[in-house]
């Protein structure tokens, strides 16, 4: 290979002109690969030791149906306990990162996420209310979580737009408010109410990925639904993106686009909190990075965050299970850690 | 070609009170007029990202504001006044953005889209900022990228607000030069707002000066930038004689002695 | 003396007696006797409290076991044991009792304990001079003892000593039927979701000890930690104690011993997790469980 063809390849690898198939897929692959390292990681790693060959006996003994010859509670260590918190870390991860990528291209601001906005409050409080007065309906966590969700967007979207159009500012004040607002709520509610619930409700406020995964498939199903809306709409998010104007002037159906993904992503987060609490930051963390390396084009930025939202928080939870074992620290403590200074330098360049 | 008649726009207050006009082949129109005459609202509604109470926006004899979105956007560039971008996009990915309208709602861009978008760059002499973020670049070669995403699609219509607002005066000519070139070379008609009245003067085709939401004057820069008009429709003191070396009218502002009566007024205040 | 100096006087003498006129009617009583309570506080108590506030339901218990009923003038709204106790005047919950009551009652003693965290309450009490009893019984026979003081300071010494030899008799017969057996696993659940459990310095663990029981979390030297689920499946409990609250066993600890032989129990936490004489009436139901052929 001649040395001008060299230079070319490695010219057309470093420099971006634009988001090509052949550049999301390979991003895509490598997202994937991590997500599945990291999945593996959590699988063997945790308060027990239990060796890889153990747990791989027991994973082809589960999928063929067969009956491994390994201790009853290493199987149910491996099937009961880890597996479903991996889906439950890769399902949430993805739902929160797709939601804050998908709330900044809405919003035309980076530093929207569903938890410095309020929305994952909002989603809180409703799985709360749900818990507290309708346990017995059986996906009344996430529909009220839902509901929560669209109406604080729709609120803090009011109270962010002012009458002569929003600023970054403004939209963080009017997330801190709410904030506020629902954090009050949620503590009437918990006075109110008996006490025997009050440490998983807390537990759901900072996020955790532990609990019963009773609500695994549905949150699952939900996510997935919600995702493929975005991505769906990733063009046209876009075009919003540079601008609501121009995206109209562009051909851009905006409304429509904006309904889609405003319900889609108040879904997710409904889903994704319902599941596994009001984790922060994650929806801001990881568009940002995913941005960073690859662009702000959202054909990339979506699935890129659904896949790398989902290692993260995968991530971010073998830790949380394995520093202090058999101690468990909250998720919520870890992302919240990473999450708050990547805040902090976002706020010092965006204004 | 293009055709605007009797638009209304607002509903408590008037912003535009049923105006019309045309514009014909690879011609360009300067609009002109005080803040809030209404100017950047008529824009708008042709380009419709705002639509008016009543009227039609005709494009070769076919009605633009009921015909999709889409096929608007392909017969209408539209360059917007400034906004911030807050999102890192390449110059190539900011022009693609303007086959939006040709190409597929979900998927990448054909090597059509990539084409055309590759020739606007060059069009407007911006395909070495290919790869650079928009937000990067500089006030003239970031007008001369938006401009660049408005040509992606091959309009028959140009439509820019403002394009000028932010630049030296080097860079206004370079711009204004680049318009008058495409409706010549490129069969498109434009329209461009602005507050330059000696650019306006001097590169027009034909000019409008608006009123609070209606047309005071339409045609040749040389008859409708008159003094008498100007001087009541700014409410300043103005002088219109002849650029020596187009012909064109040529603006002044006139304060005689405006420095020394300030000095006066200051004395007389201590 | 014209009239604003007149009133400034007044004033100023007000400012000045005021105190020291509250502090005359307190001592009234005379014969004050200094405690040191189970924080190392230096209390001043007089010798015959007739006007008692309990911040806490195990003090209520164990002022009521020793028989000090019609002395009690102030009860927290978590008292409900005996029923008598909800017929006295509430001053707050345990975690937030109010001082405006409780100095409107008039108290001669107020007792707290240090499970309800109210060090700043406390303090304030202090400041304002109300004799304030900490208990803090961390183990079972701190308990015993803690029953003593406070008979001692409400002087009635001798029926505590009476009620803490019973109390003693009782735990003694637990642990010699159990000294001889083997110590099953016992896994104790105070939350499920996520999981709670007790640590080993907590109150729950030392009963857990005395009952011929070995606490899986004994590891932990937090007294209620947020415990790894898969350690305690790992760790095989095969006794399984739920709190009251908690209505089902979560599906995942089903791959333990306790739950293939039906060992999960849910016991009154009344019992267990106030520190007050019925705390022995746990303590035996919770011997039963673990040992059921000897209890």
């Amino acid at each position: 290979m001649s040395a001008t063809a060299t230079n070319r390849i490695q010219k057309r690898m470093l420099v971006r002109e634009r988001l090509t198939l052949r550049r999301l897929s390979v991003t895509l692959v490598v997202l994937l690969v991590v997500l599945l390292l990291f999945a593996v990681i959590a699988l063997t790693v945790g308060s027990e030791r239990i060796g890889l060959d153990a747990i791989l006996r027991i994973i082809v003994s589960e999928l063929t149906g067969g009956r491994a010859d390994t201790p009853a509670e290493q199987v149910s260590i491996i099937t009961d306990i880890r597996l479903p918190r991996v889906l439950m870390a890769v399902v949430v991860g993805a739902a929160l990162s797709v939601a804050g990528a998908a709330f900044q291209a809405l919003l035309r601001n980076p530093l929207a996420d569903p938890g410095i906005l309020g929305i994952s409050s909002g989603s809180a409080l409703g799985a709360i209310a749900a818990t507290i007065f309708a346990e017995s309906i059986p996906v009344s966590r996430p529909i009220a979580a839902f509901i929560g969700a669209l109406i604080t967007m729709g609120i803090v979207y009011f109270i962010g737009q002012g009458r002569r159009g929003g600023s970054t500012e403004r939209l963080i004040l009017a997330g801190v408010i709410v904030n506020a607002f629902l954090s009050s709520i949620v503590i009437y509610l918990l006075t109110a109410a008996s006490g025997p619930r009050l440490r998983s409700v807390f537990s759901w406020l900072i996020g955790d990925l532990g609990g019963e995964p009773d609500l695994l498939p549905v949150a699952a199903a939900l996510v997935a639904l919600g995702i493929i809306i975005i991505f769906i709409n990733s063009r046209g998010l876009n075009l919003l993106m540079t601008g609501e104007q121009e995206a109209l002037a562009l051909g851009v159906e905006v409304k429509r686009v904006q309904i889609a993904v405003y319900i889609a992503a108040s879904l997710i987060t409904g889903a994704g909190v319902a599941a596994g609490g009001a984790i922060g930051f994650v929806g801001l963390i990881i568009p940002h990075a995913v941005r960073l390396a690859g662009g702000s084009d959202n054909r990339l930025v979506i699935p890129g965050s659904a896949l790398g939202g989902g290692a993260f928080l995968l991530f971010a939870d073998t830790i949380a299970r394995t520093v202090i074992a058999p101690l468990e620290i909250h998720i919520g403590v870890i992302t919240a850690f990473i999450g708050a200074p990547v805040f902090v330098y976002l706020l010092r360049r965006t204004s | 070609m293009l055709e605007v008649r009797e638009v209304r726009f607002g509903y408590a207050e008037p912003v535009l009170k049923g105006i019309s006009f045309g514009v014909s082949n690879k011609e360009l129109l300067v609009v002109l007029g005080p803040n809030g005459s209404g100017k950047s609202t008529l824009l708008k509604i042709i380009v419709r990202v705002l639509k008016p109470e009543s009227g039609s926006v005709m494009i070769d004899g076919r009605d633009v504001l009921t015909m999709p979105r889409r096929q608007t956007a392909r017969l209408i560039g539209y360059v917007a006044q400034e906004s911030p971008q807050r999102f890192p996009l390449t110059a190539m990915e900011y022009v693609l953005q303007g086959r939006f309208a040709q190409g597929r709602l979900i998927g990448f861009e054909s090597d059509e889209d990539v084409r055309e978008a590759s020739r606007a760059l060059e069009m407007t002499e911006t395909a070495e900022f290919a790869t650079r973020y928009v937000g990067e670049l500089s006030g003239g070669e970031r007008q001369r990228v938006m401009l660049a995403r408005a040509l992606a699609s091959r309009p028959r219509l140009l439509v820019l607000d403002e394009p000028v607002a932010n630049l030296d005066i080097s860079h206004q000519v370079k711009m204004l030069d680049l318009v008058k070139e495409l409706t010549h070379a490129a069969d498109i008609s434009a329209i461009v707002v602005t507050h330059e009245l000696n650019l306006a003067a001097e590169f027009a085709a034909r000019t409008m000066l608006m009123k609070s939401g209606e047309v005071l004057a339409i045609g040749e820069p040389r008859e409708v930038l008159t003094e008498e008009r100007l001087r009541t429709l700014y409410g300043t003191d103005l002088l219109v004689d002849q650029n020596p070396v187009s012909g064109a009218p040529r603006i002044t502002i006139c304060k005689i002695g405006a420095e020394d009566q300030g000095k006066e007024n200051l004395k007389s205040q201590i | 003396m014209n009239r604003k100096s007149f009133f400034t006087f007044i004033l100023l003498a007000a400012v000045f007696t005021l105190p020291s006129a509250c502090a005359q009617k307190r001592q009234a009583p005379a014969a004050d006797r200094v405690f040191i309570d189970e924080q190392g506080r230096a209390v001043k108590i007089n010798s015959d409290p007739q006007r008692i506030i309990s911040l806490a339901p195990s003090v209520t218990e164990t002022l009521f076991a020793l028989g000090l009923s019609d002395r009690i003038v102030g009860v927290t709204s978590y008292c409900d044991y005996p029923p008598e106790a909800a017929q006295k005047e509430r001053v707050g919950d345990t975690m937030r009792p109010s001082l405006e009551k409780v100095i409107s009652l008039k108290p001669d003693l107020v007792i707290a304990s240090t499970a309800s965290q109210l060090e700043q309450f406390v303090q304030r009490l202090d400041e304002l001079g109300v004799p304030i009893y900490v208990s803090n019984p961390r183990l079972l026979f701190d308990l015993l003892s803690s029953i003593e003081r406070i008979g001692e300071i409400t002087g009635v010494k001798e029926r505590a000593l009476d009620l803490s030899r019973g109390l003693r008799e009782r735990i003694e017969a637990i642990e010699r039927k159990s000294a001889e057996l083997e110590k099953p696993k016992v896994l104790f659940i105070l939350g499920a979701d996520p999981l709670i459990t007790v640590g080993k310095t907590s109150f729950v663990s030392d009963l857990i000890r005395r009952a011929g029981g070995a606490s899986i979390s004994d590891d932990v030297s937090v007294d209620y930690p947020q415990y790894s689920l898969e350690t305690a499946v790992a760790k095989q409990p095969e006794v399984i104690f739920l709190q009251a609250g908690e209505s089902a066993l979560p599906s995942r600890l089903k791959q333990t011993p306790a739950a293939r032989a039906n060992r999960v129990y849910h016991l009154n936490d009344d019992l267990l997790l106030r520190p007050g004489p019925r705390i022995v009436d746990g303590l035996e139901q919770m011997a039963e469980k673990i040992h059921p052929t000897v209890n």
